[in-house]
């Protein structure tokens, strides 16, 4: 579908002054995949989006899409494959949703943009495939963050184009709404066969979701399944400057401060995980040893949890009846 | 929608035809409403006097007065979409003071060097297409830079800047003129409906006519441009064609308006929001039309206290338009009426 050639994104400022983002770049990616482009800011990813949709030229390099390069199609033809959505505000207020979405139908209506029995057809079966029907009439300031995503998306599914690329679509929605948005694209690519390209920072999502990762860092690029570039160590480029660290047993993103302390925690089913969380949270080094200076017990009485830490070489013992008060306690000692 | 539409129309169709008749009526001659129907449509024989007034000045005067509303309306528009800038207008390119140099360099520049009576030069020809050639100049100038660059709000900015500059050499050209030459071109730059003759109207009636036709077929542009650029690229436009067909409409029209009636401000900002907020719609087939109704109604309506009924004088078209015009910006600023 679409392969990446030797690709260097940037600004061409004059002939001799070039700012280059990355060079380079081999990709590719076949058909109904849902990709994710992760990396920090800076590194290029918008950059890389706007110039695989021919927004925005190339430094050097190809773009092919189905064998054929990307600079020999017309825009219209160009309209008719791959699909776009910006960050770029709407700032026109008076454009209601149904209006917006079918906009996508603009590469295949005529010289006024009339839309044909077929494309209204089209528009319909967005609305209901992105649950907007209740908003159809209202004016897109009127709606919330996410309902004008689920539109902006319905707008690039109307455009029927094989690729749908966007820009940070889950940037500035709450947590339930990027989950929501990601699904959609998900669903998207699986259901109506789209390659779906879009840049994120919400890792946790990404990994769950996507099929694969573009991860880009300073240097060079990186491709694979979210797994396989947890076990190549490449999410730990991102990170160099950071005390982050991406953990291969927690599947996460971990703080790597400098752990100085060691506490041990006794076995204890329901709420050893919290505790440790806290106790991490405050750079401790949680130790299979006993022999440490720090030991904490967890008990519980009448259901309710109590942590009773043994400190110092004098055997002293404190109880604490909240995970709060025990780290309050803790601070002393780091 | 289209019933809504459809019922607007008509209303807007009544006034127009109610301010129209009401536009002939008005003027120094009082002329029974009976004659002017007598002139208009039928071949019956009326008081000669009244069939010259009628005829041969306060019809190209109400159809001038149309003609402009309707120009330089569809002008602000396009502008402002095109800017996506609420408080653009048909002169943000630069056309008036394009227009009003070629008019200054011939008043004041021609006058003081041949020393030609401008009795000549008042409102004839010359003036006309000295204001023509100035505008077609800074369009062409625009149109060079445009398509070398991508940013709009740079385009805008150029435009702004390019005007003031123009504004500038205009005064100059003022410091040294005399006296009667500036009295002719101060007169010129307070915009005249009645100086337009009707042989004249033979030119500007097709010169606005070929505007408004490359703005139909600008529609489907406008409504590309709604969701800004990034999305008109990615729908297929052609951004650089695109905007060279909507800068040659607007100059088209706003240059051609100019060009007989001298500058006249306002119109072009005010009536667009009109339509926007009487259709409460961002289609621009809809806009577009509604545009052309409201500026001819708005400028007849000028046109209609700028003879202040019972007076001789007549007031300088551009103060009526700015004076009726601003409220309405002002109305727009205050309630923050979020258009864009």
């Amino acid at each position: 579908m679409l392969e990446i050639r030797d690709l260097a994104i940037g600004y061409k400022h004059s002939k001799k002054k070039i700012k280059y983002l990355q060079q380079n770049i081999y990709l590719d990616s076949s058909d109904s995949e849902l990709i994710a482009v992760v990396g920090e800011n800076g590194v290029g990813k918008s950059t890389f989006l706007r110039t695989i949709a021919f927004l925005q030229n190339s430094i050097s390099g190809k773009i092919i899409i189905n064998g054929k390069e990307i600079n020999n199609f017309s825009r219209n033809e160009l309209a008719k494959i791959i699909s776009f959505v910006s960050t770029d505000l709407i700032s026109y207020a008076h454009i209601d949703v149904y209006t917006l979405i079918s906009q996508g139908r603009f590469p295949y209506t005529n010289w006024i943009g009339k839309l044909q029995d077929a494309d209204v057809e089209i528009v319909e079966n967005a609305i209901s495939l992105l649950n907007l029907h209740q908003h159809k009439y209202k004016y897109i300031n009127e709606i919330s963050d996410g309902e004008r995503q689920r539109a902006l998306i319905a707008r690039a599914l109307v455009q029927d184009t094989k690729i749908i690329i966007l820009d940070e679509p889950t940037a500035f929605l709450d947590l339930s709404n990027k989950y929501q948005i990601t699904a959609i694209l998900k669903r998207l690519s699986r259901d109506e066969n789209k390659t779906i390209i879009f840049s994120s920072h919400d890792f946790n999502i990404v990994l769950n979701e996507a099929d694969k990762i573009w991860l880009f860092n300073k240097e060079k690029v990186f491709s694979g399944a979210p797994e396989d570039l947890i076990i190549n160590n490449s999410f730990d480029s991102l990170f160099i400057n950071s005390n982050l660290k991406f953990s291969i047993e927690k599947a996460d993103f971990i703080n790597i401060k400098n752990k100085t302390k060691k506490i041990f925690i006794k076995e204890n089913v329901k709420y050893k995980t919290l505790t440790i969380r806290a106790l991490e949270r405050l750079s401790f080094e949680i130790t299979d040893n006993k022999n440490v200076n720090l030991r904490i017990e967890i008990i519980e009485q009448n259901k309710i949890p109590l942590w009773i830490l043994n400190f110092n070489i004098n055997e002293k013992a404190e109880m604490f009846n909240s995970i709060y008060m025990l780290a309050n306690f803790l601070r002393k000692f780091i | 929608m289209n019933s809504r539409f459809s019922l607007y129309i008509f209303i807007l169709v009544i006034f127009f035809t109610i301010f129209f008749i009401l536009d002939l009526f008005i003027g120094s001659v009082s002329i029974p409403f009976k004659e002017i129907f007598k002139i208009l449509f039928s071949s019956t024989e009326v008081k000669q006097e009244y069939h010259t007034i009628i005829i041969d000045f306060r019809l190209p005067k109400a159809i001038t007065a149309v003609l402009s509303g309707a120009a330089l309306s569809v002008s602000g528009l396009q502008m402002q979409t095109i800017f996506k800038n609420p408080l653009a207008g048909p002169y943000v390119l630069g056309i008036s003071s394009g227009a009003s140099l070629g008019v200054a360099i011939l008043v004041l520049g021609a006058t003081s060097i041949f020393s030609v009576s401008n009795f000549y030069l008042y409102y004839n020809w010359s003036v006309i297409f000295a204001a023509w050639i100035g505008a077609a100049i800074i369009l062409l100038l625009i149109l060079l830079v445009s398509t070398r660059i991508s940013d709009i709000m740079t385009i805008l900015i150029l435009g702004i800047l390019l005007g003031s500059a123009i504004t500038a050499i205009v005064s100059i050209l003022q410091y040294f003129s005399s006296e009667t030459a500036l009295k002719s071109f101060i007169i010129w730059t307070f915009g005249s409906l009645g100086s337009v003759t009707k042989s004249q109207l033979q030119l500007l009636l097709p010169a606005v006519f070929l505007g408004l036709l490359i703005s139909i077929f600008s529609i489907k542009i406008l409504n590309g441009f709604l969701l800004g650029e990034t999305y008109a690229v990615s729908i297929g436009m052609n951004i650089k064609f695109a905007r060279a067909v909507i800068f040659v409409s607007t100059s088209i029209l706003a240059g051609s308006v100019t060009a007989f009636c001298g500058p006249i401000g306002f119109v072009g900002i005010a009536v667009p929001h009109f339509a926007r907020i009487l259709f409460k719609t961002a289609d621009h087939r809809i806009l577009l039309i509604a545009s052309i109704f409201f500026g001819s109604i708005f400028m007849i309506i000028a046109d209609i206290i700028s003879q202040l009924p019972g007076f001789d004088n007549i007031l300088p078209i551009n103060s009526v338009t700015a004076l009726l015009g601003i409220p309405v910006i002002l109305w727009i600023i205050i309630k923050n009426k979020r258009i864009f």
